[in-house]
């Protein structure tokens, strides 16, 4: 090992500041260059803006628009999809034995997001070919491959998470996972939180550029919580530049007081449901028994003739009584 | 339109409507007597609620119309408290020993086709009984037939063990005997996932001889306990009740329950009878249609197993509990 001691390294001769500012540039440019050089890499662009940037979803909540905008390079089409938290989710599946549809089957649906949502500036197919949906998972297709199915699945459901018994869960055959994914589709569809929507997003050149637009309602059956906004820039049936962005949907005051307090209090919340419905069962019975009584008292009962049994006259659920009571006791 | 939140369901639902079915719910309830949480669960997931908070809002919106039910039938002196403890108990126990029956069932295979169709020949045979027995006393008018039941204790019945005296009812009987026969129905509910009083009900009527308007009062009695039970553990085990949901059907099925209440006026006991008789036989149908017609959609939430579990759990909480009190 020979002794350096006396060579100086050029870079070393710089001052500490100016090391400091050159390290990050070169990394910088070196992972810049890699990226380019990979195949279909993609190039990052300004991220979507949204109004609003985060729904509050409060007493009276009653749905929201939402508005996209934002800028892509000039001359693609754009593909922007709205995208929840994957999650795991259990079904009962209907199977027939004999001659009936009965629930033969658990599933258990792995990485399936919460909410997806596609809309383009044309048809998925239009904008990008199948290595780049599959590639970024932008269509059922691509969902499909990531999604799991299990069947004969034997997990406790607990909120959203699953303790895994797992012994008997199977994988299912080809013919038997395809039917799955397209009830799971189907399901969701009818839900309204997956959907697809060719020709939504509206382009418009402008200095240089393509700026885009989007409007939707959003979904009245998303849940709240935190979703993924990203918007791809397509050209020739690839991806050229791509951003991203958080919208968040969180309850506010009375709702979000009422959904804490069932999460983080859950058995002084039980204990308050059990309560209040007990009271508003028996506080509307006394309130209706008072008012029949006050009107039988001042004779506006609605009838011509006092009523054969006193009881009954005072009570508000006496008809209850009459309609299970045998006809030989009336 | 006015537009509410629900705070555990995370959707916003057109308060009218919600309240609208609650008051249909208390139509039938009023009318009939049944709890209606056969209708209440699928309608609430109609408007987008999620069959695991329709249930279990749906169990808590009946404790409040049921207690409103208990409260003026204990008035009325129809809630037999004797046989409505021990059918609490029978009920709870009785959902648990049959959600651990089906299972031991489903090990042995073709569990669910046997049970769904014993449900369904039951839901027949029980509605077609009480049409045709009422429309009978209805045409014999109010002689023939038409007797309060009085106590039987001849039989084989009688010669089971620990028989008990319930006065309320008229009626004497082994406990063993409303116990199994809530056994019985939480066996056919593990499954179907429906309260089962369509079959609880005329069972009490016919085989215990406990007088309709008893076994309408003590069936509610029993509801009760065993929705707040159910409540309870599911707003612990899954943080699924939304107690505005529920108070806001609750608000329209007492509304709908005076409604029903009064409409009962216009009819007599039997015309009453035939109605739930038809209503039984129209649940009937409904499920032979569900189980006869390949469903568009094959896989739904699991919503009705976790149900009965909660109630297997709320069971064995009271059970623990009381055990806890005598002991202690």
């Amino acid at each position: 090992m020979g002794d350096d001691r006396g060579v100086r390294h050029p870079f070393n001769a710089l001052p500490g500041w100016r090391r400091g500012t050159i390290l990050p540039i070169v990394w910088l440019s070196f992972a810049a260059g890699s990226l380019a050089a990979l195949p279909g890499a993609t190039a990052q662009m300004m991220p979507p803006s949204l109004a609003p940037q985060r729904i509050a979803m409060g007493t009276f909540y009653d749905g929201s628009r939402i508005h996209v905008t934002g800028t892509a390079p000039s001359g693609s089409g754009i593909l922007i999809v709205f995208r929840g938290s994957e999650q795991d989710e259990f079904f009962d599946c209907k199977g027939r034995e004999g001659f009936i549809w009965l629930n033969a089957d658990k599933i258990h649906v792995k990485h399936a997001p919460s909410l997806f949502l596609t809309f383009g500036s044309g048809s998925n197919s239009a904008l990008l070919d199948p290595l780049s949906l599959n590639r970024y998972v932008l269509d059922e297709g691509a969902l499909a491959a990531r999604i799991r199915c299990l069947r004969h699945c034997k997990c406790n459901r607990t909120g959203n998470q699953a303790n895994e018994d797992g012994a008997r869960d199977q994988v299912p055959d080809p013919a038997y996972a395809k039917m799955l994914l397209t009830s799971f589709f189907a399901l969701k569809e009818h839900e309204g939180r997956y959907a697809a929507r060719a020709g939504a997003v509206r382009l418009k050149p402008e200095n240089g550029e393509t700026r885009y637009s989007l409007q939707l309602e959003w979904p009245k059956s998303a849940l709240p919580g935190k979703y993924q906004v990203e918007v791809y820039a397509c050209r020739d049936h690839g991806v050229i530049a791509r951003s991203a962005t958080v919208l968040e949907v969180a309850e506010i005051g009375f709702p979000a007081y009422m959904a804490n307090l069932s999460t983080e209090h859950r058995w002084i919340y039980g204990i308050c449901a059990v309560l209040a419905a007990m009271l508003a069962g028996f506080g509307i019975d006394g309130l209706t028994s008072r008012f029949r009584r006050s009107r039988s008292e001042s004779g506006t009962g609605g009838s011509s003739s006092p009523p054969a049994n006193s009881d009954e006259a005072t009570e508000p659920n006496s008809e209850i009584a009459r309609l299970n009571t045998p006809v030989s006791r009336r | 339109m006015i537009r509410i939140l629900l705070p555990v369901a995370g959707i916003g639902v057109n308060l009218w409507v919600v309240v609208a079915i609650g008051g249909v719910i208390g139509l039938l309830s009023g009318l009939l007597g049944v709890g209606g949480g056969f209708l209440l669960t699928p309608a609430l997931m109609m408007i987008g609620v999620s069959p695991t908070v329709a249930a279990a809002s749906g169990t808590n919106a009946i404790v409040a119309a049921s207690s409103s039910g208990v409260a003026a039938h204990f008035r009325l002196h129809n809630v037999d408290l004797r046989l409505g403890v021990i059918l609490v108990f029978g009920s709870l126990v009785g959902a648990g020993a049959g959600v651990r029956c089906v299972r031991l069932l489903r090990e042995i295979g073709n569990a669910d086709f046997v049970i769904t169709l014993t449900y369904i020949l039951m839901l027949g045979f029980v509605g077609s009984f009480i049409v045709r027995d009422s429309w009978r006393k209805l045409r014999g008018g109010l002689v023939a037939g038409s007797a309060q039941p009085q106590v039987r204790s001849g039989g084989f019945l009688a010669r089971w063990p620990m028989q008990v005296e319930f006065p309320r009812s008229g009626v004497r009987h082994s406990i063993l005997l409303p116990f199994t026969l809530c056994v019985f129905v939480g066996l056919l509910t593990g499954i179907m996932g429906v309260a089962g009083s369509f079959i609880l009900v005329p069972l009490m009527v016919y085989v215990l001889r406990v007088p309709m308007h008893v076994a309408v009062g003590t069936s509610l009695f029993q509801a009760l306990f065993a929705c707040a039970g159910a409540t309870l553990m599911q707003a612990a085990s899954n943080h699924t009740v939304d107690l505005t949901l529920a108070l806001l059907v609750a608000a329209g099925s007492t509304f709908g329950a005076q409604i029903g209440a009064r409409l009962s006026r216009l009819l007599r006991g039997e015309q009453l009878m035939i109605l739930l008789g038809v209503l039984a036989l129209g649940v009937m149908v409904r499920m032979v249609i569900s189980i006869l017609i390949p469903p568009s959609i094959r896989i739904s939430e699991i919503a009705i197993l976790e149900f009965v579990r909660s109630m297997q759990h709320a069971g064995i909480g009271i059970l623990a509990h009381a055990w806890g009190t005598i002991v202690g």
